[in-house]
């Protein structure tokens, strides 16, 4: 039992063990795939970000390097010179001028400038289109001392114009006189309005979004300036500017020369993503970024549904792993459950087995096992009969002979013992027993098996037939002798004849031949009666009801006659049952008693027989009474032998109380002798069993027709 | 031997087979004398001086029994057992009669205390030659005779 529940935790903690395992494998596949994920993902990210700010930055570069060219040219037309030139330095010329308003005209239709001045080397607008001019900012004018003095053409960064407070850039073109290259006799300032075309350029995303920009910055001082606007912050362009000390924000991070991807926080103190660019050529830095959450979202959807997968797989796999165990428990309890039934089965049957079963320590000899057959028969409690070794019950054998008998067993050299002995119960009684002894091997070590009958019944059938046994000894010695005492009689006078002739003496002759006639007629009156006895219980009528009364009366008419001669008065007791027996057989007893109770009258003066019956411890006793000479008390047993007689001078061979007494066996039941003594009569009685016995020797088939 | 015969009981029921012990033993001894009895009740009463054999005179005890086992009332055995058990029956010789030989009859008259057995029917020579062996065992009545008058 023990080591089953230890066999039932062992599997199930195996289960647990499989179970952990599992979801261990579970969890790190998982994680590895989601790693795996975020990496793939972050470098998609990276991959997206540089390919978007690399386009962007070469799409600046570009642009300011086409103005600065274009600017070039401008400043190389030596026909815009001369125009120049006639019309503001040597004197003024309206025709020239009238060619530079067209020229104006035409160039800022076909460029995107909004407007066009031209300058002297003091700022101060000698000509502009549109026409309206207020004095230039004083952004631009900061830088009209250096185009002279350079000759260059110049970009003036993102400034805020004075006038309008609008952000611009504007080109300063240097426009030398065609007569003498080294002087400079103004300035073209071509104004260009970011949010035509450089803000679109910068804002543009190519994927839709919702936190995404491109911001572009340059270095003022120790700070880093922003030049368009933040998409959520209007009208911040050139006004917000952030320390360089602040080094998570990506802004100044990229001021201050840094490249690449990075983290930080933006001027809303979200967490962001950056991807920063230098734009070669310009005061210029990009910066593209992204809030971390939106960036991640799908890398964080991602992570949910691992989360839930893993959660799922993990629950399938407990599931499973329940249901896999549940099954084997099922299945071990249920072969538990056989176990235990088929050893219930078959303790019961052992326990209910009338055999007496016993199983006992080689050792101590001390039981350890008893059924309940043993039990009910010993006497003795399971309790008490544990604490009693075999000796205590086998009164035949002391501790050192029993162990003696069973050393064979322990030697191995029998398999069974055999014993008829005697069993002792608790109440001192004993019976007898056969037992057969073995020594049975179990995993608990050897012991001894002994499966007890109790032959307590065949003992007394062994007793009946040594009884009859001895019985048929007598008879055969009994018919023997008898048998044989004619015949001695016969040989004897023949040769005692033989010898009296041959002396000549005759005068016995005739006697003793009258012996010999004699002894044969004995011989085969002995012979007949043999035969009629014999008869009895092999040839057999069928058992009928049989009315006494009447069986008696027709007994009577038959013995009129001898009964007549003895003067006997005969009364026959009235109300007598009617019985099952062999009707003929029956008359026979009667019919000997009553001649019986006729021939032993003896010289009584008023001889009186009675046919009766009495009931006696449930049986129906029938008797036939006289009140002749009575029989002492010593020969009540042997009158009824065979050709006994207890006055070897009355007539008969002496069959008569033995064929009674035959018949009366035969029907199962009794007969025997009441007499006081000689001269007080006699009562001969006898029973019959109506039932099983009879019915059983007679005519088995009268029982279905009852 | 005395003058005085030697008696020998004679315990038989048959009729015919008394006459020929009897026929047997007219022509063998003068000294010899048989009494008959028909049964062992009267063997025992023979012996015992009981009614109508109280008078030792006429019915002395015998030195010989001559005794059929199978008889009517009281079995041959039993008047053997009797006798043998007697102290002062005990000094009759019993010679058992019997119709055959049969051993267990002979182990219980051994048992008993037999003296010898002679098989029916009894041949003479036979019955002169147990007389003789047992004649040195035959003793004369004077040993009788005190328990004769207590």
């Amino acid at each position: 039992m023990s080591s089953n529940q230890s066999m039932d935790r062992r599997v199930s903690s195996q289960f647990a063990w499989i179970f952990v395992l599992l979801a261990i494998a579970i969890v790190v596949t998982g994680y590895l795939y989601y790693h795996n994920y975020e990496q793939r993902f972050r470098r998609e990210i990276e991959s997206k970000f540089s390919a978007i700010v690399e386009l962007k930055v070469n799409e600046l570069e570009r642009w300011r390097k086409d103005h600065l060219e274009h600017g070039d040219i401008i400043s190389r037309i030596e026909t815009l010179s001369s125009l120049v030139r006639r019309a503001f330095v040597d004197g003024a010329d309206p025709e020239a001028r009238r060619h530079l308003q067209g020229w104006f005209a035409a160039y800022s239709n076909s460029f995107q400038y909004d407007q066009i001045r031209l300058l002297d080397g003091n700022g101060t607008t000698l000509m502009s289109l549109p026409i309206d001019r207020p004095p230039v900012s004083d952004a631009i004018r900061k830088h009209i001392a250096e185009v002279v003095h350079s000759k260059q053409v110049t970009m003036v960064d993102f400034y805020q114009n004075d006038h309008d407070k609008r952000i611009y850039l504007n080109m300063l073109i240097p426009i030398r006189s065609d007569q003498d290259k080294s002087r400079v006799i103004g300035i073209i300032a071509l104004r260009i309005d970011p949010e035509k075309h450089l803000y679109p350029l910068i804002r543009f995303w190519p994927i839709p979004n919702r936190s995404a920009e491109t911001l572009l910055v340059r270095r003022e001082g120790d700070e880093a300036l922003f030049l368009n606007d933040h998409k959520f912050k209007k009208n911040s362009a050139l006004k917000m500017r952030v320390s360089l000390n602040d080094v998570k924000k990506p802004a100044v991070q990229a001021v201050l020369g840094k490249e690449g991807f990075v983290h930080g926080k933006d001027y809303r103190g979200e967490t962001v993503v950056a991807y920063l660019h230098t734009v070669p050529g310009t005061p210029w830095f990009l910066v593209a970024r992204m809030d971390t959450e939106e960036v991640y979202a799908p890398l964080k959807e991602r992570l949910w549904w691992m989360v839930v997968a893993v959660t799922l797989l993990l629950f399938s796999a407990a599931a499973g792993l329940g249901l896999l165990w549940r099954q084997q428990r099922v299945q071990f309890y249920r072969s538990q459950y056989r176990v235990e039934r088929e050893r219930a089965w078959l303790q019961g049957v052992i326990a209910r087995s009338l055999n007496e079963i016993y199983v006992f320590d080689p050792q101590s000899l001390r039981f350890t096992f008893i059924n309940n057959g043993a039990l009910l028969n010993i006497g003795y409690s399971i309790e008490e009969m544990k604490n009693l070794t075999a000796c205590d019950i086998l009164p035949e054998y002391t501790e050192e002979s029993l162990r003696t008998s069973m050393q064979p067993l322990l030697d191995g050299m029998q398999e069974r013992l055999v014993y008829e002995t005697k069993h002792r119960r608790k109440n001192g009684s004993a019976y007898p027993v056969e037992i057969y002894l073995q020594l049975v091997d179990t995993a608990d070590g050897s012991v001894f098996l002994a499966i007890v009958n109790d032959i307590t019944v065949r003992k007394l059938a062994d007793n009946e037939i040594r009884q009859k046994n001895a019985e048929l000894e007598r008879f055969t010695y009994t018919v023997s002798h008898d048998l044989k005492s004619p015949l001695i009689t016969i040989k004897s006078f023949s040769s005692s004849i033989k010898r009296d002739l041959a002396t000549g003496r005759q005068d016995r002759v005739e006697t003793d031949l009258e012996r010999i006639g004699a002894a044969a007629d004995k011989m085969a009156e002995r012979l007949d009666d043999l035969l009629e006895l014999s008869r009895i219980g092999r040839i057999v009528n069928a058992a009928e009801p049989v009315a006494m009364t009447g069986l008696v009366e027709e007994v009577l008419t038959q013995l009129a006659g001898p009964l007549k001669a003895s003067r006997a008065a005969v009364s026959v007791q009235p109300g007598l049952p009617t019985v099952m027996c062999d009707r003929q057989r029956l008359a026979e007893v009667v019919q000997n008693l009553l001649e019986n109770a006729v021939k032993y009258m003896g010289d009584q003066d008023q001889p009186r027989i009675l046919f009766g019956m009495r009931e006696e411890c449930n049986s129906k006793v029938f008797f036939v009474q006289d009140n002749g000479r009575g029989i002492d008390e010593k020969y009540h047993q042997n009158i009824f032998g065979l050709f006994n007689k207890l006055d070897s001078k009355s007539d008969g061979t002496g069959i008569g109380l033995a064929l009674v007494k035959r018949i009366v066996e035969v029907h199962g039941g009794e007969v025997w002798v009441e007499s006081e003594g000689c001269g007080k009569g006699s009562t001969f009685c006898f029973t019959l069993t109506e039932g099983k016995r009879f019915s059983e020797i007679i005519h088995p088939s009268q029982i279905s027709q009852r | 031997m005395t003058g005085e015969p030697s008696i020998i009981l004679l315990v038989e029921d048959n009729p015919d087979h008394a006459e020929l012990v009897m026929r047997n033993m007219e022509g063998f001894n003068a000294a010899i004398r048989i009494i008959h009895v028909e049964n062992g009740q009267e063997a025992l009463d023979y012996l015992y001086g009981n009614g109508e054999y109280a008078d030792r005179k006429r019915y002395p005890l015998p030195h010989l029994m001559l005794l059929d086992l199978r008889l009517p009332k009281v079995d041959g055995l039993q008047v053997l057992k009797e006798v043998k058990c007697s102290a002062i029956l005990r000094a009759i010789l019993v010679v058992i009669l019997t119709t055959s030989d049969a051993e267990r009859i002979l182990a219980m008259a051994c048992e008993y205390h037999a003296d010898s057995y002679l098989t029916k029917p009894i041949d003479l020579n036979d019955f002169s030659t147990l007389l003789v062996c047992l004649g040195g065992l035959l003793t004369g009545p004077e040993q009788t005779a005190p328990l004769n008058n207590a």
